[in-house]
């Protein structure tokens, strides 16, 4: 359990907006890349992932 | 991919990792002796680089192209975000900056306490490793795409090693006046701006103007990071 916490750790910072926002990017693009609409994919991973980045920022920042 | 893009990537994020080992290793030396900085020094040099030998070229052998980039890619969304993250709560006055003389003080006051030889050899290994480790991961995630980029990517750590370690021992004390959480902020970028492309390569997404989309991506997270430092410096300045 505590080898999985400093993974995680390792890989996220300790963040939680960040995973969470990266699985809502990439489902919200892939659905779009699926039906065609690669263009629109690209844009919504894109803004969704700076969308993420403030959150990540914002999320620990006192 | 762009191999010099990797490269650069790489060295700047080695650069930053090295420098912050390299405060680690001239106090170990100064202390304790330079022959316990030097052997604690190659033998974590030797691990990492068998851990980017090992896995490097195992990752591409592995799976597709495509495969790997779903892997490689939101592993490095995710790096890039915990490392442009620090650099804007650095910039806003949110975290403490990274002081190289004071780290360098602490270390060499807790080595004189305890003059054992093995102890210097563990710190400078235990220094360089935990730093370079990033960084060997970095260089992996980067060579999984191909032989070519892993090389890239090593060429471009490799590179910074060698200035890094001419540097401190030209002059044998720590780098107080590197710019770290400029070349932070950078290295965070392109990480950021690396794995949303081959996120989105995996995920089947057009990119507008294929590989030179990267540009517009990084600096679209660049002045978003901008913006976020001035949201948390006002809101500093209004708590």
């Amino acid at each position: 359990m505590r080898l999985l916490r400093e993974v995680y750790e390792f890989v996220t910072g300790g963040s939680i907006a960040a995973p969470a926002g990266l699985v809502i990017a990439a489902a919200g693009a892939g659905l779009l890349a699926a039906r065609g609409e690669t263009v629109l994919a690209a844009g919504t991973l894109l803004g969704t992932l700076v969308l993420t980045l403030a959150a990540a920022t914002l999320e620990r920042a006192r | 991919m762009n191999g010099i893009v990797l490269a650069s990537t790489t060295f700047v994020a080695s650069a930053v990792e090295f420098v912050e080992a390299a405060t680690i290793v001239l106090a170990v030396g100064y202390a304790q002796g330079w022959r316990a900085a030097f052997l604690g020094t190659v033998w974590a040099c030797a691990a990492l680089v068998a851990i980017v030998a090992a896995f490097g070229p195992l990752l591409a052998a592995a799976a597709s192209l495509r495969r790997i980039e779903l892997v490689v890619g939101p592993f490095l969304v995710l790096f890039g975000i915990a490392w442009l993250r620090k650099a804007v709560w650095r910039f806003a006055g949110r975290k403490a900056s990274h002081d190289e003389l004071a780290i360098y003080a602490r270390e060499v006051e807790r080595l004189q306490t305890g003059r054992e030889h093995r102890n210097g050899v563990a710190v400078a290994f235990g220094g360089v490793f935990v730093e370079g480790l990033e960084v060997a991961v970095i260089v992996v995630s980067f060579g999984a795409a191909s032989l070519t980029a892993l090389a890239w990517s090593f060429g471009g750590a490799g590179a910074a090693l060698a200035i890094v370690t001419a540097a401190a021992v030209a002059v044998r004390k720590p780098f107080a006046r590197v710019p770290e959480n400029a070349m932070k902020a950078v290295v965070g970028v392109m990480l950021l701006s690396l794995g949303t492309m081959w996120t989105g390569d995996g995920i089947g997404v057009a990119w507008w103007s294929g590989d030179g989309t990267l540009f517009a991506i990084a600096a679209t997270y660049a002045c978003a990071a901008a913006a976020l430092v001035l949201v948390l410096r006002v809101k500093r300045v209004r708590a």
